[in-house]
Formats: structure tokens, sequence, C-alpha cells
């Protein structure tokens, strides 16, 4: 799974002198590469109405601290722990000291079970070969796009922070606030709320 | 039996075996679980293709709208003008 754009970035040395220098070019290669994952991470946490007005003042902070920047983890994964940190500040101004961990949906009952826990129909794999020839549905992106909106917040925060792939189990723990036992099952049932989604899509032809 | 996992706790591992956080014992349980339980492996490789295409998502799907893009050129050559 790899960034189209990592390739470019492979030289990150080089693209850290590029900004230093004040080069637009590169900036403008780096603020639209890193715009979608810093984009869900942002709006996961702080809601779609200001993730734009987050990414602008990470963007800043970036920049004004990248003369310090050690290089101890990729730009990209410091870049965006940035993000996470602004949208967590931004989110506590907001936000009426509300814990992120909110209380959990109840779980035991899983219609696709029965009592010893074995599916109670057949599992099958999907029609589709492959993610990227699934996506080519415009539909089906309308359909993720509302199930993940679904979500309840903790579960779209987690699966957001997580399938971007920059931080560790141990930092989403921290910006969430959540156990790494409860991190787990928030990026688990998110998963398992979209893969059905993807199955009742396939069965059906709609969302 | 023999503390192998059932279905339900295969799917429950299944994000943690897709993203190699499962212990050693953890993953040898479970793949003795998958050698006999075609569901379950239907299951693990669907939720293979769910995390692919959810990363994809995450990381491409959404453009950088103009308005924030030209702010963000400024941003960056005013403060590049104050050193
Ligand atoms: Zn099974």
């Amino acid at each position: 799974m790899s960034d189209p754009m990592d390739k470019f970035f492979s030289d990150q040395q080089k693209i850290i002198e590029q900004l230093l220098a004040g080069d637009n070019q590169a900036f403008k290669q780096v603020t639209r590469a890193w715009y979608s994952p810093m984009y869900y991470v942002a709006s996961s946490i702080v809601g779609e109405a200001i993730a734009d007005e987050v990414i602008q003042e990470a963007w800043t902070s970036v920049m004004r601290a990248l003369p310090k920047f050690e290089g101890r983890s990729s730009l990209k994964s410091w870049v965006m722990r940035i993000v996470a940190n602004e949208a967590k500040t931004r989110w506590r101004k907001e936000s009426r000291s509300v814990s992120l961990e909110q209380i959990e949906e109840s779980w035991s009952t899983d219609p696709r079970f029965d009592g010893s826990g074995h599916w109670v129909s057949r599992q099958s794999s999907f029609h589709q070969d492959s993610p990227e020839a699934l996506m080519t549905a415009e539909a089906l992106q309308d359909c993720i796009r509302k199930h993940i909106s679904m979500l309840p917040s903790n579960q779209r925060q987690a699966l957001m922070l997580k399938e971007t792939e920059s931080y560790s189990l141990d930092e989403i723990c921290n910006i969430l606030e959540v156990s790494s036992s409860n991190v787990r099952v928030l990026i688990h049932r998110a998963r398992d709320k979209i893969l059905q989604m993807i199955e009742h899509f396939e069965k059906e032809g709609s969302c | 039996m023999f503390g192998l996992p059932n279905c339900k706790q295969v799917t429950e591992m299944s994000s943690q075996l897709v993203d190699h956080n499962l212990t050693r014992s953890q993953k040898f349980k479970l793949k003795l679980h998958l050698f006999v339980c075609d569901s379950c492996r239907a299951y693990i490789e669907k939720m293979r293709f769910t995390k692919t295409t959810l990363h994809n998502w995450v990381s491409g799907n959404r453009q950088i709208p103009e308005s924030l893009a030209i702010k963000l050129e400024e941003n960056f050559a005013q403060e590049h003008q104050k050193k």
C-alpha cells in the first residue's frame, strides 16, 4: 500500500530544505498531497466545519517549527502529529469538557453468530478483485462517506487516525485518551461496519 | 475447544491480524481455526480488503479546496518574508 507521492517524498531532506528556503512549489506539493489524511484526522476530531481552519493553523505551526525538526520520524508523521494536536487543542476550546471517550454501544448480540459463536450463514468473498476496482463505483463512494459519517464519533476518530497509517497505536491512545484495548475495539468495530456495508452494497447494488 | 477461538472471536481478532498486532500464540490459534473454517477465511479476506479500501479513502479521497490552497500559499509566502 504505497502512497502515490511516497516516491516523490523519498528525498525528505531535500523537501525540508526546499520548504525552509521558501520554495512555493514544494510547499504546494506537500499541502496538496497530505490534505486528504489531514482533513480526515481534523474533521473526525473537531468536525467538518472547522477542519480546514485547523489544517491552516497546523501548517503555520509546521513552518514555524520546521527549523527545529529533528527527523526522528518521517516529515509526514510529524506533520500528522501536529494536525492531530491542533485539532485536539481546538476541540478542547470549543467543547465543554466532554471526554472524547463515549459510552460504549452494546455489542453482545450480533445476529451473524449463533449462541456458540459460529457463523449462522456461510460467508463468501467479495466479488470485486481489488479495492481499486471497487472504488470506481461512485455510488459506493457516496455510501462509504455516508457510513463513515454515521459511525459513533469515537469509532470514527479511531478509524480515521488508524487508516492514515501515520500514528502508532500508542499515539492514537494518547490523542483520543482511550486505553489501548479500547482503541483496538473501536477500530475493529468501525471497520467491521464498513465491511458489512460493502457486503450489503455488493448484494443489493445500492447503499 | 483446546482454547481455540470460535468464529465470533476470530472476527474480533481480525483487525489486529491485518494490522500485525497479534501475539505469536494468538496468531497460531487463529491460523488453526482458519485452516478448518472457510467462512472465517472469507471474512479475513474481506477485512483486509476493507482496510485497504479505507486506507486509500483516507489518503486520497479528498482534494484540497482551492480557497484553502491559496490561503496556505499566502501564509507561506508571508512567513518567509518575515525572516
Ligand atoms: Zn470460523
